[in-house]
């Protein structure tokens, strides 16, 4: 149970898709994907403005929770510290731009920078921990990270929070709230998704999955294990954060409570229920994670009890996740229509 | 009145109750080879079903005490018989176990938010307020009153591992599933008594922990981290390690807070447990581990 001991254990079997992944023939999936991105741009003309901008918040969640799911299907590290990625992302920005007039860009970047930084600095050594050690490393971490938000509240304005950060702007034309960040956020998360597939069949990518299902094999084949890892913590970094500063110009208002370790918790559900094994997984759960308790929010506390059930359940009964279970059924809806011809 | 002094007696005082949670994961733990991340939550469904007992139904402490034991090592074990025990069978890896238990967390706190709603809870201590006055600082009869059932849990959970056959039976259930068996021992009804082990622990801790602080909904995954923290500086495979473990931690948590600000508390004290992590992976007290006894 120590570093030295077995390998992460999220590769096994028990977690492993047993069926090939089902594919569409070549036609059908282009008019799907036609279907798919119409709908998309359709949605805010249809979607009431609380739905649309549980939508935005999805986009968001996917955004940080990738980072969650790469680290957590492709490199086997449980993080329950992306929100201070997160937060990171969002402070840095709402105090470049609030308290230094400076452009949005800049605050951007400062985030990325600093979370590149604190990646490094804390993953190289955390990350030779591994299986339950690494996840509740991570766990302290996290609440850690919250702690120092709220105490060093003369830059982070603590519970307080800070307020009237502007919405980005091109020139005169502002994006507006929350139709326009709806086409931002997806398209940002579009991008990342690609980003992080050519990263996976890269060589790196392949090094990665490597290391996860036999770190002693990767290291035999000349793998830097801990470098590899921590560059992948550092990737994962970057998305939370620049999640968070989008969060920040979404929302205008940041405080600490926006980056607790329940915020943490929710990224990391992200990666679970979606389907960790997949980059589309993390749509489909930060859907889930965002936009059901937005629908069943006038049951009022009892939605965070439904939402824990359901969580239990899914882990329980469906480990893969949505992805997973979505392909399942359409692979089982193609053999049933063979039968019919 | 002296602050180091004072900031000794309070560290034992919390420490004790950090290493009583820390028990509570190590018995696990050793019994199951499962990190019960619901553990905190059992603490602080101790306190909140304790205080709304006295509050709502003026039942006299005495009996909400055992009450609340009780109820929480009843959840305790079927918790364990709906989503533990299942995963177990099934050979889950501890990555699994982690999330299925972390899921639980989630749905426990959940739960005590719809029930108790949002307001921190206290319980009402041993003694009263009185407090005593010992090398210039105060402790109060609670605090006393802490330390000694601790004590006392800590060498009844030794003395049930080290001479009592049950004890014996539910090691040996732990180490070698197939060898337990062949000896006749009822290897799924030693689990079930690890995790009532667990649940009374919780359930004690409740009681000593709920007039020291106020609890929420929120409150239990920090106790968690407390309760791994003094486990783990003891060396998470000798559950009396945590004993030390957990009364460092309580000492390193509160003379920090000497010289810095009270808010960097939990800073200082979950830095030091990463530290730990670091640099002794395997304890203060470096045993062997268990794949190595084997």
């Amino acid at each position: 149970m120590t570093r030295q001991r077995t390998p992460p254990v999220v590769g096994d079997d028990s977690l492993a898709p047993a069926v090939q992944p089902f594919t569409f023939p070549a036609a059908t999936r282009w008019i799907g994907i036609a279907v798919l991105a119409a709908v998309w741009l359709a949605l805010p003309l249809i979607l009431p403005r609380s739905l649309l901008a549980a939508m935005v918040f999805a986009a968001l969640y996917a955004l940080a929770g990738l980072g969650v799911s790469m680290l957590l299907g492709f490199v086997g590290i449980i993080s329950i510290a992306q929100h201070v990625f997160y937060g990171l992302g969002a402070y840095a920005t709402a105090v470049l731009t609030v308290s230094y007039g400076l452009p949005a860009p800049v605050g951007f970047l400062a985030g990325v920078g600093l979370s590149l930084a604190l990646a490094y600095l804390v993953g190289r050594p955390v990350l030779r921990l591994s299986g339950l050690y690494l996840a509740l490393a991570t766990l302290a971490l996290g609440i850690v990270g919250n702690a120092a938000f709220v105490e060093f509240r003369g830059l982070t304005g603590g519970t307080l929070g800070i307020g009237g950060i502007l919405t980005l702007s091109l020139g005169p034309w502002e994006l507006p709230r929350p139709a326009g960040y709806y086409y931002l956020t997806w398209v940002v998360v579009a991008l990342a998704i690609v980003a992080t597939r050519r990263l996976l069949i890269s060589p790196t990518g392949f090094a990665l999955r490597g290391l996860r299902d036999s770190p002693a094999a990767a290291k035999v084949l000349g793998i830097d294990v801990a470098r590899l890892r921590t560059h992948a913590f550092a990737y994962s970094a970057v998305l939370g954060s620049v999640a968070g500063a989008l969060f920040a110009h979404y929302v205008g208002f940041i405080s600490t409570h926006s980056f607790t370790v329940t915020q943490g918790i929710s990224f990391l559900l992200v990666a679970i229920l979606g389907g960790m094994r997949s980059v589309y997984g993390p749509i489909l759960g930060a859907i889930f994670v965002a936009v059901v308790p937005e629908i069943v929010r006038s049951a009022g506390d009892l939605h965070q009890l439904l939402f824990g059930l359901a969580l239990v359940l899914m882990i329980l009964f469906a480990p893969n996740g949505i992805w997973y279970l979505l392909q399942r059924g359409m692979a089982s809806l193609q053999t049933k229509g063979h039968h019919h011809e | 009145m002296d602050v180091f002094a004072q900031a000794l007696i309070s560290g034992v005082i919390n420490g004790s109750i950090y290493a009583l949670i820390g028990l509570g994961l190590a018995v696990v733990f050793r019994g199951s080879g499962v990190m019960n991340v619901v553990q905190g939550e059992y603490v602080v469904v101790g306190v909140l079903l304790g205080s709304v007992l006295l509050d709502a139904t003026g039942l006299p402490y005495l009996i909400m005490a055992p009450l609340v034991i009780i109820i929480v090592t009843v959840l305790s074990v079927v918790i364990h018989l709906l989503a533990i025990e299942p995963l177990i069978v099934k050979r889950a890896s501890a990555d699994m176990q982690l999330l299925v238990t972390l899921a639980l967390a989630i749905l426990s706190s959940a739960a005590l938010l719809y029930i108790f709603g949002r307001d921190p809870r206290f319980l009402p201590g041993i003694g009263g307020i009185t407090s005593i006055e010992i090398y210039g600082g105060r402790a109060r009869i609670h605090g006393l009153v802490v330390v000694a059932v601790t004590l006392g849990c800590f060498g009844a959970v030794k003395a049930m591992y080290d001479r009592s056959i049950l004890g014996h039976a539910m090691l040996a259930s732990a180490l070698d599933e197939t060898g337990a068996q062949t000896t006749g021992i009822d290897v799924r009804l030693m689990r079930i008594l690890t995790f009532a082990l667990g649940g009374v622990l919780a359930g004690i801790s409740s009681l000593l922990i709920g007039p020291l602080v106020p609890l929420n909904y929120l409150s239990g995954l920090t106790l968690l981290l407390k309760g791994f923290a003094a486990a783990i500086l003891g060396g998470l495979t000798n559950p009396m390690g945590a004993l030390v473990g957990g009364i460092a931690f309580g000492l390193i948590e509160s003379l920090s807070v000497v010289p810095v600000p009270t808010g960097y508390r939990d800073i200082i004290a979950l830095s030091v447990l990463i530290a730990v992590l670091l640099v002794r992976p395997q304890g203060l007290f470096g045993v062997t581990l268990r794949e190595e006894e084997r």
